[in-house]
């Protein structure tokens, strides 16, 4: 049966997420405060690879779980880590945790143990800068993330599927992506084929939408093509994304268009969950 | 007649022993490995809990809610429970003092975790042998996954608290540091009891197990025949070899693994 690998220290999986980082993403999109697309989409992808690191800490280090990959396309196409990490492709999850570009103070609202919510400070990392400037090389960089997953799978055979996650406000300037991303999605380890996930920042307005099953909905030409090029859901993910309350059918997607995609990493399963009762 | 414990266990393979997250506890002692149970001391109570992967320190909450039931033989369960959760924060702050001794002070990506607690299931048993020594009766409760098999007659005669391999699943009910809606607790503690007689066992464990037992079971395997085999602590290779090549074959999930026997004789 498909994607039913143990992800362990012993069998890991690796992510590669693909972050747009052309000129266009300086545009602002809407919402109660107005920000820019670069902003919006690295401050997701800080909140991923925190999810995940968090999802894989122990008391005597962050395991091992997860090999990440995080390619920037602008400019140019490339190790999008800022910091200790700069310029390098595959990395361990272990030595992402250690080596944030930095750590900044931010505060969230805790239960004050009397029905309210008070202020707390928590360090927040930061790995990656927000970046706009150049075309949007999206075939180049799937191309680039297609390389990475197949030098993984040829190591690690009998991985759970690596997940490649692209993160775009969809206009690709060298040409049509459809072909490259079915090259990564072609990708076999013997677990299955490999997953890859897109998340839609856009400024064309519409509802939002997290793991549909039609494009019916989706605001532009854009939107729609990067629905065409996501995976199916496996099933146990669907049956995950329905603990989040989202609808699932035969049909249910890997896209997300201007929501959260941070849920994708409860997705992965590498053990027994820390849920409360309900 | 007489009851006697052994416990076996195995961490996750490509884990460290000290990374080991289950927990067992027997009789008073916790730690110990053997343990009888007789006409002149005729109570036994037992524990095997399941730290969760996804969480800071499981595995000594795991061994705190075990060695809290088996400590003190009178207490009900919500006793033991309450009394774990009243030693937590202590032990926390115990554990983050010995971190900034050990130069190793919590790390941010600790932080979340240790401020969210830690997360085990708990399943519990307890044995009476009745004054006329040839009978006895025991009483088992759970919260989560970690099941009881009782064999008698060659038969399995219960399995609690589930009975099917496909009921396991990576989200099973947890007692949590944090809990303190005992409803909540009440909601997912399950509980039974039953009647033993010479030559009858009883087996708890651990998801992993289990799932591989009612699997077995399922296919008229008899897998307390195979589980046999580990009756002594002497033969814990046996043990180890045994769940190596379950492993292999991919019967067995890789995950810690405890299993704990009482057998009536």
């Amino acid at each position: 049966m498909p994607y039913t690998a143990e992800i362990s220290r012993a069998n890991p999986t690796c992510f590669v997420f693909i972050v747009d980082q052309s000129g266009s993403m300086n545009d602002q999109i809407g919402g109660e405060v107005a920000q820019r697309k670069a902003q919006v989409v690295s401050d997701a992808m800080n909140r991923l690879l925190y999810e995940l690191t968090l999802k894989c800490a122990k008391e005597e280090g962050v395991r091992d779980y997860f090999h990440v990959a995080v390619t920037g396309y602008g400019h140019s196409v490339g190790s999008a880590y800022a910091g200790a990490l700069a310029g390098r492709d595959m990395v361990p999850l272990s030595e992402i945790a250690n080596s944030p570009a930095r750590l900044e103070e931010r505060t969230k609202k805790v239960p004050d143990g009397a029905g309210g919510l008070v202020e707390q400070a928590v360090k927040f990392p930061v790995w990656l800068d927000p970046v706009a400037n150049g075309g949007t090389p999206m075939t180049e960089a799937l191309g680039k993330a297609q390389r990475l997953v197949s030098e993984w799978i040829e190591q690690h055979p009998a991985c759970f599927p690596p997940v490649v996650l692209h993160l775009t406000d969809g206009e690709s300037t060298d040409g049509d992506p459809s072909q490259a991303a079915q090259s990564i999605m072609s990708l076999l380890s013997t677990d299955g084929n490999a997953l890859l996930f897109n998340l839609h920042v856009s400024s064309a307005g519409g509802t939002p939408a997290t793991f549909p099953d039609t494009d019916a909905r989706l605001p532009d030409q854009f939107s729609r093509l990067l629905f065409s090029i996501s995976s199916s859901l496996p099933e146990h993910m669907k049956a995950y994304a329905r603990g989040q309350e989202i609808v699932t059918s035969e049909g249910t997607r890997g896209f997300v268009y201007n929501a959260d995609v941070s849920s994708i990493v409860q997705f992965l399963d590498i053990g027994t969950r820390a849920s409360d009762l309900r | 007649m007489r009851g006697d414990a052994y416990v076996h266990w195995c961490q996750k393979l490509g884990a460290e022993p000290s990374e080991y997250e289950d927990a067992y506890s027997v009789g008073a002692a916790g730690d110990a490995e053997l343990w009888s149970f007789t006409a002149d001391s005729p109570r036994l109570r037992v524990a095997v809990a399941d730290g969760a992967t996804e969480s800071m320190l499981s595995g000594r909450w795991a061994q705190t809610l075990v060695q809290s039931y088996t400590a003190d033989p009178d207490s009900p369960l919500g006793t033991c429970i309450d009394r774990a959760l009243d030693a937590w924060p202590q032990l926390l702050q115990a554990y983050t003092a010995e971190r900034e001794g050990d130069g190793r002070p919590i790390a941010w990506y600790e932080q979340p975790g240790l401020d969210r607690g830690a997360h085990a299931t708990l399943l519990v048993a307890e044995f009476h042998l009745a004054p006329d020594g040839h009978s006895g009766v025991w009483v088992a409760e759970a919260i989560g996954d970690s099941c009881l098999f009782h064999i008698s007659g060659d038969q399995l005669q219960s399995a609690f608290p589930l009975s099917g391999a496909e009921q396991f699943d990576s989200s099973p009910a947890l007692v949590h540091t944090g809990l303190r809606d005992k409803d909540l607790l009440d909601k997912h503690r399950r509980r039974t009891s039953g009647a033993f007689a010479a030559g009858d066992e009883f087996f708890l464990c651990t998801d992993a197990l289990a799932a591989w037992f009612l699997a077995q079971d399922e296919l008229h395997a008899r897998p307390w025949v195979e589980w046999s085999h580990f009756s002594s602590g002497k033969r814990r290779g046996v043990f180890d070899e045994w769940i190596a090549t379950e492993r292999f074959s991919g019967r067995l999930h890789n995950d810690d693994v405890t299993l704990l026997r009482v057998r009536i004789a």
